[in-house]
């Protein structure tokens, strides 16, 4: 214990709450302009960390990763494009908020669930990172596809008014999901002999698409002089505060969804987009109002924010336990460990313990500096719903081409982006859910690819799912027995007798 | 008026800052910062290989490199992005076995590597290991082979792809000893190891690096079967016989090659090869490399070109052997 307080006392010069602090702010910023993810935001940073000691360098990087998670929201809401993969569930019902005027409060709402649940996790992973480490590695083929399965039962909770338009666009999504390599194989199916997407479709811009081109197509409809005057909301400059009560009112959501980004983050190979969907499912599932999602509920907001920000801290369960990164941006932030000589395993705790509790003193008290942070940005961004349409929509069209771009340096993105713009755009006048369709989208290659796995390893055969026991447990069994339910409570509940 | 100064200031710096440059632009060879393309994801050994050759090139070159990453498409996007940029010398790439001699034999990359890239200096090459975890029953190749022949198609190995680099493995060791594994492709050396360490497939590969492996082999946590390079590894106290030893012709090392397109001028190239060779000799990048666990191997000239055709030529040779027919 002594040795702990010893760490803290040692990590809190101001040179290290300094790179902290810079290191949210330049994710709250990378996060927040479409295109850009925390991924780049690092790889490109790594270098100067590799020059400082690691009590300040890798805090800095850390900062980053935390704050990414957070700005994604921001143009979620305000612009209905998400900043990142992770953030997609947040314009569903952020972006609508918005547009009652409700900026300022929906902002709010994301940062507070965000440092909940990125709070949450870090506790987690600092109390209890070796037990759960050893409950991810039990995740083999078999039990990712009955994960995976899991996460499409619960589509049947987000398709909106019309089961048939729910069930067709996740059929979309599967079918989108397919494109680019056979894993089992290694040749390539529906990619028409297009390069760009012989590895699959990127998920960056498919959602600028689908998300934020289609809501241009869609503003581009109306008459000038309507584009031209001030939103009608704009008198009430971005909003009000959020209150408290309303926090108070959602904090089993917030808890639930902590829950399951902590949970899914800590399997490497899932990641943030995953959990969020599957929070948001299932909040709306138990939620008292299902019937506000999609069109404005704060409790949907939270719900996929304190998610996001969940896999933040348990990203790192796996990464430094066992050397094998959660996600894209921990495979980085490995890199910086090791380059520091901190290289991951269980001798890491052993031998660089005081360093590690630093790094993990800093890694918390990271949130409240988000928390403020964005505080203070929070009514600047929120006055961008002020903006009249005639000039703020070519400004969403601009961000979307060059987030396209940037993504990943490829200008076959972009168009990418503007086919998937059209496509939204289709979707949206046809009343089709986007949400089915995005979340069947990133279920089905993890899905896919683990069921041809499990099925190679089965010798083809099918009960695998049901019978294989990992360490002991029937974890892909229990997971499937639990897909059946949530799917037989669905049908139960008759979800076509629902009228808007 | 203080306003006025205030203009007349900035545009002096402007005009200052303009004609720096202009002065850049007559000097010699490197005047401005060279891209290096990535055909691989952000993260992985490349990129994080890649930095730290950046963190330091600068100081001998006068200009530093800009690690760019352009993954996707099996290294295929990033490759012909090179083959494309004009070759003045400020577009360059860090390199990767799987992409310039594996990948070409199996599909259509849209380049040949022998003719469309110039190899000019490697930075490190970290050899395949082919490992399983202690409680498994074999301590050796041997016994792994062994025990295949007597349950064929049983034991199961993880590969970082189909026709990738570690697959290319299993079939060799199938096809010299004639007999069968269970292959099972993941997308990545990362998930492969995954499925190995948590004993989901029986076998899998890793370089030393990943998820701790020199460490886990030293601790007793996995059991090193044998190691795809050329000689014993001196990581390992040269404890740990090669396939070839073992009769198994199978080498393949995760190169970090610097690759120039096609009609580079040569002087420049010279350039670059020296402040490289000049950054490998820093003590400050044997310091980072070494903290990823692996050392500097710099080579160049025609030793490079030699082996970087071999190992092109040994896949092809291999596929051929195979019957494999190239996917368009």
């Amino acid at each position: 214990m002594e040795q702990v307080f010893d760490a803290i006392w040692q990590v809190l010069t101001l040179k290290a709450l300094g790179m902290v602090t810079l290191g949210v702010f330049a994710g709250i910023t990378v996060g927040a302009i479409p295109g850009l993810t925390s991924v780049m935001a690092i790889a490109v940073l790594v270098p100067f960390s590799f020059f400082m000691t690691p009590i300040n360098g890798i805090p800095f990087l850390l900062g980053i990763h935390k704050g990414a998670l957070f700005g994604g929201s921001i143009p979620a809401i305000l612009i209905n494009t998400p900043g990142t993969a992770a953030a997609a569930a947040t314009t569903l019902d952020g972006y609508p908020l918005a547009r009652k005027g409700e900026a300022r409060s929906a902002i709010q709402m994301a940062l507070y669930s965000s440092t909940l649940g990125d709070t949450f996790s870090d506790i987690v992973l600092i109390l209890a990172a070796f037990p759960l480490a050893a409950v991810a590695l039990l995740f083999g083929p078999t039990e990712f596809f009955a994960l995976m399965v899991l996460g499409l039962t619960i589509i049947s909770a987000v398709t909106g008014s019309s089961v048939l338009k729910g069930l067709l666009s996740m059929l979309l999504g599967i079918l989108i999901g397919l494109v680019g390599q056979d894993i089992i194989s290694g040749s390539e199916r529906f990619t028409f002999g297009i390069a760009n997407v012989s590895d699959g479709i990127g998920i960056v811009p498919m959602l600028i698409g689908l998300f934020a081109i289609s809501e241009v197509l869609i503003q581009s409809e109306k008459k000038i002089v309507e584009l031209s005057n001030p939103p009608e909301s704009s008198h009430l400059k971005g909003g009000r505060s959020l209150k408290w009560i309303e926090l108070f009112q959602v904090k089993w959501t917030i808890l639930r969804s902590s829950c399951i980004g902590t949970a899914i983050g800590a399997i490497p190979g899932t990641g943030a987009a995953i959990a969020t969907f599957i929070s948001y499912a299932l909040a709306k599932r138990s939620s008292k109002h299902p019937e506000e999602y999609g069109k404005g509920s704060y409790e949907g907001v939270a719900a996929a924010e304190a998610s996001n920000s969940a896999v933040a801290g348990a990203d790192l369960i796996p990464t430094l336990t066992f050397g094998i990164p959660g996600s894209a941006s921990a495979a980085i932030l490995m890199g910086a460990f090791m380059a520091q000589g901190l290289r991951p395993g269980p001798e890491l705790f052993e031998e660089q313990a005081s360093t590690m509790y630093g790094i993990f003193a800093l890694l918390l008290i990271g949130n409240p500096i988000m928390f403020l942070q964005g505080k203070l940005l929070t009514g600047l961004f929120a006055r961008l719903v002020t903006i009249r349409k005639s000039v703020l929509v070519p400004i969403i069209l601009l961000l979307c081409v060059v987030g396209g771009f940037i993504y990943q340096n490829n200008i076959e993105d972009v168009k990418l982006a503007l086919f998937f713009g059209i496509c939204g755009y289709g979707f949206r006048k046809l009343r089709f859910p986007l949400a089915p369709l995005v979340i069947a989208f990133i279920l089905t290659e993890t899905a896919e690819e683990s069921m041809k796995q499990a099925l190679l390893l089965s010798d083809g055969d099918y009960l695998v799912f049901f019978t294989k026991l990992a360490g002991g447990f029937p974890v892909s069994g229990f997971l499937m027995l639990l897909s059946i339910f949530l799917l037989g409570m669905a049908i139960w509940k008759k979800p076509w007798a629902e009228t808007e | 008026m203080f306003k006025n100064k205030v203009v007349v200031c900035l545009g002096l710096i402007v005009v200052a800052v303009l004609f720096m440059l202009v002065g850049q632009a007559n000097a010699k060879y490197p005047n401005r910062p060279i891209k290096v393309i990535l055909a691989t994801g952000a993260g992985g050994s490349h990129d994080m290989h890649c930095r730290a050759v950046a963190s330091v090139i600068h100081e001998y070159l006068g200009q530093p490199f800009l690690c760019t990453v352009r993954g996707g498409g099996g290294g295929k996007i990033g490759m012909t992005a090179l083959k494309r940029s004009k070759p003045d010398g400020y577009t360059i790439a860090l390199g990767s076995g799987s992409h310039f001699a594996i990948a070409p034999h199996a599909r259509n990359m849209g380049f040949d590597p022998k003719t469309d890239f110039i190899p000019f200096f490697q930075v490190n090459y970290a050899p395949f290991l082919l490992v399983v975890r202690k409680e498994k029953p074999w301590k050796n190749l041997q016994d792994l082979l062994d025990d295949a022949k007597k349950r064929p198609g049983k034991i199961s190995i993880s590969s970082n792809g189909a026709w990738g680099s570690s697959h290319l493995g299993i079939l060799q060791m199938m096809r010299a000893k004639n007999v069968k594994f269970k292959h099972v492709p993941f997308r990545g050396g990362g998930k492969a190891w995954q499925a190995m360490w948590g004993g989901h497939v029986d076998a899998g590969w890793a370089n030393v690096t990943t998820g701790g492996t020199l460490s886990r082999v030293k601790r007793g946590q996995l059991t090193l079967l044998a190691t795809a390079s050329e000689e014993r590894m001196k990581e390992f106290g040269k404890k740990y016989p090669t396939f070839r030893e073992l009769g198994v012709d199978y080498i393949y090392k995760s190169w970090r090659v610097f690759i120039a397109p096609k009609g580079m001028p040569n002087d420049r190239i010279e350039v670059l090869k020296a402040a490289l060779h000049k950054a490998a000799k820093s003590k400050t990048l044997k310091k980072l490399i070494k903290k990823f666990g692996e050392s500097l191997s710099p080579l160049s000239g025609p030793a490079l070109k030699k082996a970087y055709d071999n190992e092109i030529d040994f896949y092809g040779r291999l596929f051929k052997k195979m019957g494999y027919k190239k996917k368009k």
